[in-house]
């Protein structure tokens, strides 16, 4: 039985996983189905079923279950995504898109990144990630990272519909996350590259009123900056290209207390965005 | 002596070299690559700092500011002064040595002015 998985592509990142199953080598394909390259891989992981887990012979995890392994895996792809891409400003941040119009979302771990693009895709917004953005170094185009979308246990009652059913020889096997492709919310969900327009800062706050406040684009690049890969060390030479994406931006702070109204608020600044823009 | 304390109205005073920055929309963004520390500057703020370019005293940039904005001298001084104390607190600007005097600084008043830093929305 074939338990190869792949050919991948995370942006510059070219990877197949050899499986310790067929049914894991399945499942994979189909978590990470908006990544498929159709291409050979220049990388290949293999994963056994003592979760010892590999990347071009190299160890990295020298194992304990297949869940843990298969959690390192997808970490492991996410960190050599971002590291794939050296010269751009890439950005912890969650990402779709509606009639061409960007919305980036930048926030740290457990601000709800993956929850507002869950809830935004299912209103109808294309999806481009809820990890990583990167733009594009002329162009300052958002390039699409379309891994599937980790939703936290906290999150699941929102969500219902998006419950992954299992094959039941991988139930215990895969992560406690739920991992949710693109097209399991809505097929050809997968939003294409766009120019970013609208800059949403979410913040998780269950003290005050769902809202969107607009902010400085100074502040916003400052919060921007605290949320790109490699700033400390690289700020000198990231600072104006944060700033220029800035500049291309509407910029809000968004303090999310309920979702709907979450998705309603980031709904009707983009829709002015795309109305301005087709004027 | 503290570094604010070494502030005063015939000091002169550069950007440190370890701080990169950018202009948008009139504010300013500060970074200090030692401390990884980043930095917002309202419009009055930045006008200020880019006057900080190690040749012109506090006191002559007040001087400045005053005429081109029909102020009050001695509120221009204690605006600047204010900025350059903040500025200097943090250790995103240096004393260039050369024009660095001291007889202005024991007239100077306390800093009470307005706050040239931005802080994020309720942090």
């Amino acid at each position: 039985m074939k338990s190869e998985a792949g050919g991948f592509r995370a942006f510059d990142f070219s990877f197949s996983v050899r499986m310790p199953s067929s049914a894991l080598a399945r499942w994979l394909d189909h978590v990470l189905s908006a990544l498929a390259s159709g291409s050979d891989a220049e990388h290949r992981y293999e994963l056994d079923a003592a979760g010892r887990l590999c990347l071009d012979g190299d160890p990295l995890v020298t194992g304990s279950t297949i869940r843990h392994g298969v959690e390192q895996l997808l970490w492991h792809i996410n960190q050599r995504a971002v590291a794939s891409l050296p010269a751009n400003a890439v950005l912890h941040a969650a990402a779709v898109s509606r009639n061409g119009i960007g919305v980036i979302l930048p926030a740290p771990m457990e601000s709800g990144k993956t929850t507002l693009a869950t809830a935004l895709v299912l209103a109808g917004f294309g999806y481009l990630t809820d990890e990583a953005v990167s733009f594009d170094v002329d162009s300052l185009d958002v390039l699409p990272f379309p891994k599937p979308l980790s939703i936290d246990r906290g999150a699941w009652r929102l969500f219902p519909e998006l419950e992954p059913r299992l094959d039941r020889a991988i139930t215990g096997a895969v992560p406690d996350q739920w991992q949710v492709a693109p097209d399991d919310i809505r097929p050809g969900a997968t939003a294409a590259s766009c120019h970013p327009s609208i800059l949403v800062f979410p913040r998780r706050d269950h003290e005050r009123p769902t809202s969107l406040v607009p902010i400085g684009r100074g502040m916003a690049v400052r919060l921007l900056a605290q949320n790109c890969f490699r700033f400390r060390d690289e700020g000198r030479r990231l600072l104006p290209v944060l700033a220029d994406v800035a500049r291309h931006c509407e910029c809000y702070v968004l303090d999310v207390d309920d979702v709907d109204t979450a998705v309603e608020l980031v709904t009707k600044v983009t829709d002015a965005a795309v109305a301005s823009v087709s004027r | 002596m503290t570094r604010r304390e070494a502030i005063h109205g015939s000091a002169v005073v550069q950007p440190d070299p370890h701080v990169a920055w950018i202009e948008i929309d009139g504010e300013g963004v500060l970074f200090d690559e030692r401390s990884g520390a980043l930095h917002v500057l309202n419009p009055m703020g930045m006008l200020l700092w880019q006057c900080l370019d190690g040749s012109a005293t506090l006191s002559e940039i007040a001087a400045d500011c005053a005429a081109v904005f029909d102020v009050d001298l001695a509120r221009a001084r204690r605006q600047v002064l204010e900025l350059a104390r903040d500025l200097s607190e943090l250790g995103l600007i240096d004393s260039a040595p050369a024009r660095t005097l001291g007889a202005e600084a024991a007239k100077t008043p306390p800093p009470d002015g307005p706050s040239f830093l931005d802080e994020p929305p309720d942090t």
